[in-house]
């Protein structure tokens, strides 16, 4: 019974967290996220109440990270592989729409008004309550009211002094003067109550204020509109900042306007342009605004959104992507194929020399010859990149060929040729000591009577290796052959490290060296930095590397057997 | 397969573990180098320290990192900023007394250097001096052979030489004597008798000079002493006379040297002054020494302007005999050589204008065939008009009706000059013969204008006329057009033929004036050599009587360096004249390095003490300003702290001292003895001294290490972050993973085959793919959990769990596959339950593996770059892999030293485990790769 209870208040616990959670999630507006993790609830609430769910009950903990960590970012992945999620394109239209509403534009002729701000004090400090005293140019006097809150702005509305007093919404405010220096208005009384003059960006004195008014009234202060129904609208505009108010409106409003939609009219909610007056249009993603005399468009901002196929697409249509892409595919596989050949040759070669049981030396020999697998591989690659590599202090290049050769340095990075030749060494000194531990393990397990046969009918050691040895090797060595060509067709490591994917390409707008692979050209284009992100395509083509490899994968399955053990 | 084991087996072996292994071998060697091992040009480096690893390790401060912190300290920079005062106050103290070791191991260094080389300079310089000497002068013997050898074989060149070659050749020497006259003009005795003549006589005069006024410093002073003056003035007077007798007796006079500072400041003046003291009857006496004194210098003057006349006769005449032999040649050259570059000047403008002309031909020929399009149409439309016209007017019976159908004249002209351009062209032919066919067209209606106008009522040709004005019009307009053009590529046509026609003229002249040129450049640089023999057997003349006479002379260090001064001086003649490769060869270049060794020694050892006298000094003043803000440190802090931004003007001062002292002078100089000292260490016959070389060596390398400006970066934090994140996300991974396969290895139940295909999908995917919904992610949870956030290493052992579980999973799901599934039965019968089974038997069972798996994931997480690189932001959350990187891009990538340590320091331990655990990943790997 207390396991029972313990088992229902834990249900009830992850729950309510995660039903806390579900909800934080949908107010953020992660949908997605948001599914999942109710999939989840749903999931653990069945693996703990059920009793036939009990099997999953170990696998909780980690289903959940799998789901957040790896299932979650695979849908990700697909989903922005189908939208425009590219530099320009960063935001999503809610937000693009709100940016744009919250422009501010400064009137043709602007006009300025000074301003002072006077606080309710409260136990002899100040409070967020205050109102502004605005001059004009001309020396008139209004008062603004406290700022109030509407749809995640602020409005106060302001209003010209008449005999020291004005009515704004029902609440009198009357200034007071001091007695000494008439021209000092040293408080604001509302309702009775004074607000004392507090701070001024043309007085000095208020200064030690600022601190203050700029921690608590700036960020209302910055996004409120002053309104007079004569005058118009003022605001705090990121060029004056808070020396002045100025005469500003919002650059773009929301209105219903008529449109022709299926044949039918219909009330549909637009932004317009408040200085043009004309609505905003909306197409290729973005925000366009139009000149009513010129009918030429200007975009204003982009978002992003569901784009169907169009990654893909232009992926085969768009030349300047298409022919770097290409040429990046081509190489991939050429350098997956290349280095799995060179590895394993090296490896195999050194394998059948080790391959003696009476061979002295044996086991330190082999366990040398791992060494270079043993260290991570990013520091041998960078000490590889830095003291061997280096067009210009590199050993190779300044010693070998310098000093020993007296030959020209050779431009490793610089030239696509030797950048490959760069690559391939490096890879293939880290590479062959796995090919040879596995073609060691594959060599002892080929009895050696098979050679004592073949001896005796008298087949010479170069036809006993071609006809008993590499076909017998074949066999459990071709599934991690096909698993090594998937690894380095994703060796991320070896060409970012090494020669960071250089030289580029000419010619292309996407960020594409001539020794990129697809993984390396799809880091360039999500982070590539210089040339902008776009995280579409490179999601794009991260789905068409999935698929490669997990064809790949598919077949080395089947070659391994790994299939029929799911089936077990 | 059993071979017999070949010993050549062993050796590839051996050949390719050292292959292999050279980059690791190259990693440890460049992490204990002390020199510079980004450009230095061995491979390896004799001179090894540890102090990369110390300061990795340790990452203690050295002065001016000191430095930094206390002016950190004063400025209230983070993390001080947020510190109480007495914390500060602790940290500076910190430092004040790091400052007091490092001043007092300076001393002691410094100290050392100075008395190691004090010692060299007392005990050792005087023995190797003499040494030295020995050593010259036992190899001068062989020089003195070459330079005999050389002469004698310069003699027999120069003997079989034309007289004016031999006079030419002593232009050279002449002018070296004019410039120092010397008793070498004996040489010239053969050739110019009169200056040797005049030469004696003015040596002669100068010992008759001598000789005369021997007695005159005697007489002055006497005359002094007997007016009693004995004062500054009379002595100098006195020496001014012995001044000048001595020079005449060594032979050293001129009058140059003599006259202004001897004679009219010194002789003339005191003469003057002391004359109206000493009495007039003395002064008389001094007056007529004065003027015999110098009446006796003017004859040696005179004698010396007779050799120099002579000597500057003998130039002019050595120098007629040089123009003779080269000038008329000379002539001909620069003519032939100005005809030579202006027919070159006038080619390349001729070819530069061909090329231009070629350029508006072509422009004009694109411009002509756009004409085309208007002018085709145009001839097709009125060919056909003109086909109808015939077609009809052939039908027609002949009239005498007279008529103008449509007057074309001025077409034809137009055409006509269109076709007298283009037919020059069959660039155009294709479009002239359009414009013929329309020169015809138009021909055929001017001259069958009447008979066209008879058959105006038929409406074919009524039609014609109506169009035809249309065509004509657009006939006319490309005409019209184009001429222009046409008259253009015509011009350009033309002068580009003429030029084209001139080139090859111009080609032919440049080619003769060049086989002309040949020659005579030959036969000048035959007299040149002829001539270079000459004067090489003069300078051979001359320097031997030097040499000679100075390898005699060898009795100290400075005679020794004189004598090699010279010798190197004549060696660099021979070396620069251009008959030198046909020369019997040098002596090695080698055989006076003991002397120049220990000049370098000398220099050093000079160099040292200097040094360390001025890094001591320098060190006192540091000291002074360090106490200083000692005893102040208190308030400084305290004015600090209370928000009083104040700055310390000691700080400033310290960095002015440090700059203008240390980093200008004796930190390079330091440098220098360091390199120098380890040189000079190896040599044999230093070996008395190699100990106290080398400790000077050390010792100098060691005070750099306090005093040079250094990057010392985090790398144990780096490290321990690495480890921290690399180890925690291993060990939940496993843990995670034995959870998940347990399941699917021991029970059936609705979905496994299917989560089991997820899983294996899943764990293809590659993290890498997901990085940017990984960002965004982790930037999402940090919201919430600001442990997992990004740039955090909660955050990153996180992202490392998830990449890891699917993998591991289905490897440890393996694992326990091959646990028999009697045991849990049997316990199971014994009343344990599932998970008891699970807790009990199979995670003990199974330990071993998992934590084989753990560790191949700590190494696996270790060594990922990319999404450390992508999450960690801050410097000090950085793991090692992404710190790393830091060593090799920007300005430290050519400190080769703290990079290939840090490499080091960062691989060993996952070289260790890896090695350790390799019976597991070769048996884990052979297993799988025999079972299938």
């Amino acid at each position: 019974m207390v396991k029972k209870a313990i088992l229902w208040i834990l249900v009830a616990l992850i729950d309510a967290i995660l039903g806390w959670s579900i909800t934080l999630l949908f107010i953020d507006g992660s949908y997605a996220l948001g599914v999942i993790v109710i999939l989840l609830l749903v999931f653990i609430d069945y693996a703990l109440i059920n009793p036939k769910g009990y099997p999953f009950r170990y696998m909780l903990p980690a289903l959940i990270i799998l789901m957040i960590l790896t299932v979650y970012p695979i849908y990700f992945t697909f989903q922005i592989a189908f939208e425009n999620y590219a530099t320009g394109y960063m935001w999503t239209r809610d937000q693009a729409i709100n940016i744009l509403l919250d422009k501010v534009v400064i009137s043709p002729n602007p006009k300025f008004f000074n301003y002072s701000v006077y606080t309710l004090y409260k136990d002899y400090k100040p409070t967020n309550d205050f109102v502004l005293l605005l001059k004009d140019p001309d020396g008139k006097l209004y008062i603004a009211s406290s700022p109030q809150p509407s749809n995640g702005r602020y409005t106060s509305s302001f209003e010209m002094l008449t005999n020291g007093s004005v009515s704004i919404n029902g609440i009198t405010y009357s200034i007071v003067r001091s007695l000494k220096d008439p021209s000092q208005i040293i408080a604001i009384s509302v309702n009775g109550e004074n607000y004392n003059y507090f701070y001024s960006p043309s007085d000095q004195s208020t200064f030690p204020n600022l601190k203050f008014f700029n921690s608590n009234y700036g960020s209302i202060l910055s996004n409120t509109e002053f309104v007079n129904p004569e005058i118009g609208t003022l605001f705090f505009t990121t060029t004056y900042g808070f020396n002045k108010l100025v005469t500003a409106k919002y650059e773009y409003t929301l209105s219903t306007m008529p449109v022709i939609e299926n044949g039918h009219q219909i009330q549909k909610t637009v932004l317009i342009n408040t200085l043009t007056g004309q609505p905003v249009l909306e197409h290729d993603s973005a925000f366009w605004d139009i000149d009513p005399s010129t009918g030429k468009q200007t975009m204003i901002i982009g978002y992003y959104g569901y784009i169907g196929l169009g990654n893909f697409s232009s992926l085969l249509t768009n030349k300047q992507i298409m022919s770097p892409f290409l040429s990046v595919f081509v190489w991939t596989f050429e350098w997956a194929a290349l280095s799995v050949i060179f590895t394993f040759s090296v490896g195999l070669i050194l394998a059948i020399v080790l391959n003696n049981r009476n061979m002295k030396f044996r086991t330190i020999y082999r366990t040398l010859l791992i060494i270079p697998w043993a260290i991570p591989g990013f520091i041998s690659i960078i000490m590889f990149r830095v003291g061997f590599f280096n067009v210009s202090f590199g050993i190779i290049n300044r010693i070998f060929l310098g000093e020993w050769l007296h030959l020209p340095p050779i431009n490793w990075f610089g030239d696509a040729f030797w950048a490959k030749v760069a690559l391939f060494l490096v890879n293939t000194w880290l590479g062959f000591p796995y090919m040879m531990v596995i073609s060691l393990g594959a060599l002892q397990s080929i009895p050696d009577d098979l050679y004592e046969a073949a001896s005796i009918d008298g087949s010479s050691k170069w036809h006993s290796f071609w006809t008993i040895t590499f076909p017998l090797l074949m066999t459990p060595l071709a599934p991690l052959l096909i698993a090594s060509f998937a690894y380095n067709f994703n060796n991320f490591n070896v060409i970012y490290l090494l020669t960071g994917g250089s030289p580029p390409i000419p010619n292309s707008i996407t960020p594409a060296g001539q020794t990129d692979i697809l993984i390396s050209y799809t880091y360039n284009l999500a982070f590539g930095g210089a040339s902008g992100r776009n995280y579409g395509l490179a999601a794009a083509i991260s789905i068409l590397i999935f698929v490669i490899i997990a064809t790949i994968s598919a077949i080395n399955f089947k070659l391994s057997g790994s299939f029929e053990e799911v089936n077990k | 397969m059993m071979f017999k084991v070949h010993p050549i087996r062993h050796i590839i072996i051996i050949a390719v573990i050292v292959v292999v292994l050279f980059p690791v071998l190259w990693i440890f060697t460049t992490s204990i180098r002390r020199d510079n091992s980004s450009i230095s040009p061995d491979l390896f480096s004799g001179q090894t320290t540890w102090q990369n690893y110390i300061d990795l390790i340790f990452e203690k401060p050295n002065v001016p990192l000191l430095y930094n912190d206390i002016a950190n300290i004063y400025s209230l920079g983070s993390p001080y900023n947020k510190m109480s005062d007495k914390e500060i106050l602790n940290a500076l103290n910190g430092d004040f007394n790091a400052y007091e070791g490092y001043f007092k191991s300076t001393y002691q260094m410094s100290n050392s250097i100075t008395s190691n080389a004090s010692w060299i300079s007392v005990n050792f310089i005087p023995k190797a001096k003499s040494l030295a000497i020995e050593s010259v002068k036992e190899n001068s013997g062989a020089d003195l052979r070459y330079i005999s050898i050389v002469s004698s074989d310069l003699g027999a060149k120069f003997n079989s030489l034309d007289k004016n070659y031999k006079m030419a050749g002593l232009v050279d020497l002449l002018n070296s004597l004019k410039s120092s006259p010397d008793s070498d003009v004996i040489i010239l005795g053969e050739y110019f008798p009169e200056i040797t003549q005049s030469w004696n006589n003015y040596k002669d005069s100068m010992s008759k000079a001598a000789s005369a006024l021997s007695n005159v410093p005697g007489n002055v002073s006497e005359i002094l002493l007997e007016s009693g003056i004995d004062n500054q003035m009379a002595k100098d007077l006195v020496n001014a006379y012995e001044e000048t007798l001595n020079s005449l007796k060594n032979g050293t006079f001129t009058y140059g040297n003599w006259f202004a500072p001897i004679y009219l400041r010194r002789i003339n003046m005191d003469t003057i002054n002391l004359s109206n003291t000493v009495g007039s009857t003395n002064a008389a006496k001094l007056q007529n020494i004065k003027s015999m004194v110098f009446s006796t210098v003017q004859n040696v003057n005179s004698a010396f302007s007779s050799y120099d006349q002579s000597l500057s006769n003998a130039i002019s005449k050595a120098q007629v005999a040089k123009n003779l032999l080269l000038s008329t040649l000379q002539s001909s050259l620069t003519t032939l050589s100005n005809n030579y570059n202006s027919l070159q000047n006038q080619l390349s403008t001729m070819t530069a204008s061909a090329v231009s002309y070629l350029g508006a031909m072509s422009y004009d020929a694109s411009q002509i065939s756009i004409f085309s399009n208007n002018i085709v149409p145009t001839a097709m439309a009125l060919d056909n008009m003109v086909s109808l016209v015939k077609s009809i007017i052939s039908q027609s019976k002949p009239s005498t009706q007279s008529g103008v159908f449509y007057d074309v004249s001025s077409y034809i002209s137009q055409a006509k000059e269109w076709i007298s351009i283009s037919s020059k062209y069959s660039l155009f032919d294709p479009i002239t013969k359009q414009v013929q066919r329309i020169l015809d067209d138009l021909n055929y209606i001017q001259n069958n204008q009447s008979i066209i106008y008879a058959n105006m009522n038929s409406n074919a040709i009524a039609n014609v006329r109506t169009s035809l004005p249309f065509v004509l019009l657009k006939l006319q307009s490309g005409l019209s057009m184009s001429i222009p053009v046409l008259q253009n590529y015509d011009m350009n046509a033309q002068k580009y033929k003429n030029i084209s026609e001139e080139i090859p003229n111009i080609r032919k002249q440049i080619a003769e004036i060049s086989s002309q040129i040949g020659p005579i450049q030959q036969e000048i640089n035959s007299i040149n050599d002829k001539i270079s023999i000459s004067s090489l057997y003069f300078a051979t003349l001359k320097y031997s009587r030097v040499i000679d006479r100075e390898a005699k002379q060898i009795n100290s260090f400075e005679s020794a360096g004189a004598f090699l001064n010279d010798l190197n001086k004549y060696y660099s003649t021979l070396q620069n004249s251009n008959i030198y490769s046909q020369l019997p060869p040098m002596p090695s270049s080698s055989r006076y390095d003991q002397f120049f060794n220990t000049q370098k020694l000398i220099d050093t050892v000079n160099l040292t003490i200097q040094t360390g006298i001025s890094l001591n000094k320098f060190t006192d003043q540091y000291s002074y300003y360090i106490s200083h803000l000692k005893d102040r440190s208190k308030d400084y802090v305290n004015i600090n702290v209370l928000g009083f931004p104040f700055s310390v003007n000691e700080i400033n001062s310290i960095n002015n001292l440090y700059q203008n002292q240390y980093v200008s002078t004796i930190g390079p100089n330091l440098g220098i003895i360091s390199r120098r000292t380890n040189e000079l260490a190896g040599l044999p016959y230093f070996k008395e001294i190699s100990g106290k070389l080398g400790s000077i060596n050390n010792t100098s390398y060691y005070i750099t290490q306090i005093w040079m400006q250094k990057y010392i970066p985090p790398l144990m934090r780096w490290l321990l972050n690495s480890i921290i994140v690399s180890g925690s996300a291993a060990v939940i991974t496993v843990f995670l993973s034995a959870l998940m396969a347990y399941p699917f290895s021991r029970l059936r139940f609705r979905g496994r085959k299917y989560g089991l295909i997820g899983i294996l999908l899943i764990q293809m995917f590659p993290t890498m793919m997901a990085m940017v919904a990984l960002y965004l992610l982790l930037n999402f949870i940090g919201k919430f959990f600001p442990f997992l956030g990004l740039n955090t290493l909660g955050g990153l052992t996180f992202l490392y769990i998830g990449g890891g579980i699917a993998f591991n999973s289905w490897l440890i799901k393996g694992f326990f596959d091959t646990i028999p599934m009697e045991l849990e039965e049997a316990a199971m019968v014994d009343g344990a339950t599932r998970y008891q089974t699970f807790w009990r038997i199979i995670l003990p069972l199974s330990a071993p593996v998992l934590a084989v798996t753990m560790i191949l994931g700590f190494i696996g997480n270790y060594g990922d770059y990319i999404l450390a690189s992508i999450v960690m932001t801050g410097l000090n959350n950085y793991t090692f892999a992404v710190g790393l990187q830091t060593f090799s891009t920007g300005a430290y990538s050519t400190n080769w030293g703290l990079m290939t340590t840090a490499a080091l320091i960062g691989m060993i331990p996952i070289l260790v485990l890896f090695l350790s655990l390799q019976r597991f990943i070769v048996g884990g790997l052979t297993q799988g790769s025999v079972k299938g």
